[in-house]
């Protein structure tokens, strides 16, 4: 049944004998004959015995004997809240010093699901209660774990042994909670750290009443009580991003935003002479839609950072010209995104996902499609300076026309999964995006730049008709 | 020695009957399924549609639990429902509608609306496809379904046109019409149909007919439109949604039962000639199948 060497064509269809054990499982299914224990469970346990979440929706987290665990797994008999306080002087990051590497990535994924799960919450015993990725007590990677016993009795009436192996406990996210805006938050996006650590800035009382913002035409940084107290030098960016004293005057004769922080050569450095890490955000991108806003909140990347090879990298674009300018016609936002239906690049050959998505396309508003005079499932030239790519557009009002500084842009969305190769086919969206490198996070800006939108020429059609994809670089 | 070789025969006839009864029992399927008509209570699925995601689960597991392989299709317009239209290896799809537009004035419209509808056959407590088919190659199982018999069907096509929604679709290779069977295999183990048992939001949920109707009377008293406790005589799929069910392209029917449509499709389409036309057709058909397998059957023999 199996073909190693083929001397020969086959006589039939040679399948590998995994099918018909597939076909045999299906049947088996099909007549009842084999059930899912997940079934089996839900047959003897009527849904009215589960436990509500706090959304109300019936769950069952997990139920040993008597006991429910909460919502939020760490507390017994109580539904947690979806949104715990966590206590930062119970957090410590991992050890990982004397780690292996793969040890070091287990050990802190482990540490990061922690945090979003909550694991380090006010009130409660500062204990991580839950093991999820790592066991740092016995040095385990939980991936690796391979017990074949049951944990209890409803384990062992269902045959799931669930010690076999880890799973991610949740896929969850906390996003912009701001019960976790405390004085040393690592999670909130805006970050202040000096590079020995010590936080600074940000007073929490701010950030807990409401988000920090910048005011127009100064590069200080205002709390809604304290302002003035954080603040950032700044470089301004816009045109050729050379000039790197924009703001500087507005900063200096005022204390510095760190005791012991000093300017030296134009550049911000922590107390001891050590290089500034963790100024604040950037709001503008590295491409940015509007000038005069560019001007006012300059780019992220442009502050100087201890790791000279991003901020080298940002430099190289400017000077190999791979940034658009508004003024050049680079007036029309790029961002990417996910579908649902497909998992990074590895599930286009997948028949059934590929039926709900079968190939690349940008999204655009039915007027933005009009303006440029294309329908639905047109063909459209999508292009920046670092590259181009030719594909279909599906007019949507789930993107939009946006007003930034008073002038309208228009935003255009697309999915990044495909590719020239495997069963669905389409360009390469990061033929586009920019490599902008974000100096402190080094995350590159691959989701927005700026682009613009033509027409795609019959050739370009043709191509893309006979080929499946159709793009280039400059 | 002679143990050795009796008990290898032994294994190797377990073996094979147990590859084969599966076989074997998929033939008996196949042919002389006789209609499962008893079985308590009428069950039904109620749709809400302010809880879908659009995750489209529900498409992918109804293919998955059926074994339908996947359709070739294309971006072609600016909605997420892929597969567009119900095809013979397509009984559910996930239908994308965007209402409004995203700028306009909250007061007066809402703003843009993004609303999902799973759908599929409605398994109708009249169903008209019932009525027409000539061959009796569908009926009404009494706890809900609305199931067909690939062999009695005769590939007329009369179901396709009777249907308020066009579900049955007519398959080439088969020769005959398939559609939505409601998981009537996975009802019988007691299990919910495949759809239901995957969505995460509870968007559809398995229970009982007399409950759905409850629920979307219940609705309706909160100002959310219904479709299916009425429509056509009623169905087993009910649909609860907060915009109204046109913007899916779900026609509006009065609550008069689709149950007379027959007549009507032979009056208003193709007049009689066209039924008389069709068992004509429908009886060759049968004639030449019939003939074909007498052929097949006389060259085995003679081999
Ligand atoms: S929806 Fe169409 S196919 Fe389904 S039962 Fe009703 S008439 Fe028949
Ligand atoms: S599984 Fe549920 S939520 Fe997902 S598309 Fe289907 S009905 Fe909607």
């Amino acid at each position: 049944m199996q073909y190693r060497w083929k001397t020969s064509d086959s006589p039939g269809v040679a399948k590998s004998d995994l099918s018909l054990f597939m076909k045999l499982y299906n049947m088996w299914r099909q007549r009842g004959i084999l059930r899912l224990p997940s079934e089996l469970f839900m047959k003897d346990h009527p849904e009215e015995d589960f436990p509500t979440d706090p959304m109300g929706r019936k769950c069952l987290e997990y139920i040993a004997g008597d006991e429910i665990w909460g919502f939020s797994g760490t507390e017994k008999g109580q539904a947690g809240r979806p949104c715990p306080d966590i206590n930062w002087e119970w957090y410590a990051e991992p050890d990982t010093d004397n780690m292996k590497a793969s040890d070091q990535v287990y050990a802190e994924i482990d540490d990061a699901v922690g945090l979003y799960d909550g694991q380090y919450r006010a009130g409660h015993v500062g204990y991580k209660s839950s093991v999820h990725a790592y066991d740092d007590g016995k040095g385990e990677i939980l991936a690796k774990r391979r017990v074949n016993n049951y944990r209890d009795g409803i384990d062992k009436e269902y045959s799931m042994a669930k010690n076999w192996a880890w799973c991610w406990p949740k896929n969850q996210r906390i996003l912009y909670n701001k019960d976790d805006c405390g004085e040393n938050d690592t999670m909130n996006p805006v970050t202040f750290k000096t590079a020995d650590n010590t936080p600074w800035g940000a007073p929490s009382g701010e950030r807990s009443n409401g988000w920090p913002y910048w005011r127009q035409g100064s590069t200080f940084w205002w709390g809604k009580e304290r302002t003035g107290m954080a603040r950032i030098w700044a470089q301004g960016i816009a045109k050729g991003g050379g000039d790197l004293t924009k703001n500087y005057d507005a900063w200096t004769g005022d204390k510095p935003p760190v005791p012991g922080a000093t300017f030296r050569g134009g550049k911000l450095q922590g107390p001891g002479g050590k290089p500034m890490v963790g100024i604040p955000e950037h709001f503008e991108p590295m491409e940015y839609p509007n000038t005069a806003l560019a001007e006012d909140y300059p780019c992220y990347g442009w502050l100087y950072t201890n790791r000279a090879s991003e901020y080298e990298a940002n430099d190289k674009l400017w000077d190999d010209g791979l940034v658009g300018l508004p003024e050049d016609g680079y007036n029309v936002i790029w961002g990417s995104f996910r579908l649902t239906e497909h998992f990074h690049t590895f599930t286009r050959n997948m028949p059934l996902l590929n039926e709900m998505q079968p190939e690349y396309f940008i999204e655009m508003h039915p007027g933005h499609a009009a303006e440029v005079g294309i329908d639905s499932g047109d063909y459209v030239r999508v292009e920046s300076k670092r590259g181009w790519v030719i594909c279909k557009i599906r007019a949507t009002k789930r993107v939009g026309k946006l007003k930034i500084n008073n002038a309208d842009y228009w935003e255009i969305m697309t999915p990044f999964h495909f590719g020239p190769k495997d069963m669905a086919k389409g360009s390469i969206a990061n033929f586009v995006s920019i490599g902008a490198v974000d100096p402190h996070a080094f995350i590159p800006e691959t989701k927005a730049c700026m682009c613009k939108i033509l027409k795609a020429t019959d050739a370009e059609i043709a191509a893309i008709q006979e080929k499946g994809y159709h793009q280039g670089v400059y | 020695m002679t143990d050795k070789v009796s008990r290898k025969d032994f294994l190797m006839a377990a073996g094979a009957s147990l590859l084969v009864a599966p076989m074997a029992l998929e033939g008996l399927d196949r042919g002389q399924r006789a209609p499962v008509q008893h079985l308590g209570e009428q069950r039904a699925v109620v749709v809400d549609v302010t809880r879908c995601i659009g995750c489209k689960a529900c498409q992918i597991a109804c293919k998955v639990w059926n074994k339908l392989p996947a359709e070739k299709t294309e971006v072609s317009d600016g909605e997420f429902t892929n597969p567009k239209f119900f095809s013979p290896i397509t009984w559910k799809i996930v239908r994308f509608k965007e209402i409004g537009d995203y700028d306009e004035d909250a007061a007066g419209t809402g703003g843009l609306k993004w609303r999902m509808l799973s759908d599929n056959c409605k398994h109708c407590l009249e169903p008209s496809c019932v009525s027409v088919c000539p061959a009796a190659a569908l009926w009404k199982r009494s706890d809900g379904p609305v199931l067909y018999d690939l062999d009695r069907c005769v590939g007329c096509g009369y179901c396709t046109m009777a249907c308020p929604w066009g579900v049955p679709r007519f398959d080439d290779d088969l020769h005959a019409v398939r559609k939505c069977t409601m998981c009537h295999d996975r009802i019988d183990q007691g299990l919910e149909p495949s759809c239901v048992s995957v969505c995460p939001t509870d968007s559809l949920q398995y229970m009982n007919l007399e409950e759905a109707r409850r629920v979307a009377v219940d609705a309706e008293a909160n100002g959310l439109y219904t479709y299916g406790v009425d429509e056509v005589g009623g169905t087993s799929w009910i649909y609860i949604s907060d915009v109204p069910f046109s913007e899916f392209g779900l026609p509006e029917y009065s609550t008069v039962t689709q149950k007379g449509f027959e007549s009507d499709i032979l009056v208003k389409f193709a007049g009689a000639g066209l039924f008389v036309g069709g068992a004509i057709l429908a009886a060759v058909k049968l004639y030449a199948e019939r003939r074909e397998a007498i052929m097949k059957s006389g060259s085995e023999g003679g081999n």
